[in-house]
């Protein structure tokens, strides 16, 4: 990783936010529960093909998750499914789902996105799931 | 029972292996954030928070397939994943909580993909329609956030 990039994750690591979800004993699944639920509401926007809600649903999602990012901000980022969900698939499945609005691209994305999050998960050195 | 189908060949097997295992999870999660994605923009639908202009027995068969095959897949692949520790899962709280909330939620769903259609004809929306619509989308926040804490309070999945 790019020097940079570890320091701003270093950075997110030691913000307030970052420090009071990893000290909490509940504050982290419930970030987990924002994040499916936004994930949730993104997927089954994009059936419709409602573009409002597509962006709401991918702000909730993003909430969550970047919550639980500063938890562990460096750990996570030296993962590879991590970065490759977080760099690629991510932004080409808000493009796809936003822009070009195709269903069973987003599917296939979708798949993909969650296996990449998947990988991360299964191989995760942090302390937490 | 419990401890029988843990120790089976085949749940060993898919304990055993990270490929197996990872495949069942991505399963379960795309699964649900289907199942549980079109009941909530259904109910957001009705009311009258999302896709405004489209009748409500278009949506509902349009979202019926990603639905229910999404919940196929996620009970599916829950069960296989449950297997894996089946006698510690059907000792903890948290869990059959779990169980417990996805029953009243489904039941919720399937009252509000009967009742739809004569909500569309009526010209304003009525009062058991926004109850529940309302009490589906509290059921499955409940079902997802029941999810999140099995594994927090109980250090299973």
């Amino acid at each position: 990783m790019p020097d940079l990039v570890l320091a701003g994750c270093r950075w997110l690591e030691s913000t307030p936010w970052g420090v009071m979800v990893r000290e909490s004993a509940w504050m982290y699944p419930v970030m987990k529960w924002i994040h499916f639920t936004g994930l949730s509401v993104w997927f089954a926007a994009n059936v419709t093909l409602d573009r409002r809600l597509t962006w709401i649903g991918f702000f909730i999602a993003f909430a969550g998750g970047f919550f639980l990012f500063s938890v562990e901000a460096t750990t996570y980022v030296s993962n590879p499914g991590f970065v490759l969900k977080l760099a690629v698939l991510t932004p080409l499945a808000l493009w796809w789902t936003v822009i070009v609005q195709n269903r069973a691209g987003a599917v296939i994305l979708w798949i993909a996105v969650v296996t990449a999050s998947v990988v991360f998960l299964l191989t995760n050195a942090g302390t937490y799931p | 029972m419990w401890q029988a189908l843990q120790h089976a060949a085949w749940v060993e097997a898919i304990a055993t292996s990270r490929g197996l295992y990872g495949l069942f999870l991505v399963v379960h999660y795309c699964g649900l954030f289907s199942c549980v994605g079109a009941i909530v923009v259904l109910d957001l639908s009705i009311l009258g928070v999302a896709n405004r202009h489209q009748p409500l027995s278009a949506l509902v068969r349009q979202l019926r397939p990603w639905t229910w095959v999404g919940f196929g897949s996620s009970v599916g692949s829950g069960f296989l994943l449950f297997t894996t520790k089946a006698g510690s899962y059907v000792t903890a709280t948290p869990f059959l909580v779990k169980l417990f909330i996805v029953v009243l939620a489904v039941v919720a769903a399937l009252i509000v993909e009967r009742r739809v259609s004569t909500w569309d004809q009526a010209p304003a929306l009525p009062l058991p329609a926004t109850v529940l619509a309302l009490l589906s989308i509290v059921l499955w926040l409940a079902a997802i956030l029941a999810a999140v804490e099995v594994p927090a309070l109980t250090g299973l999945g």
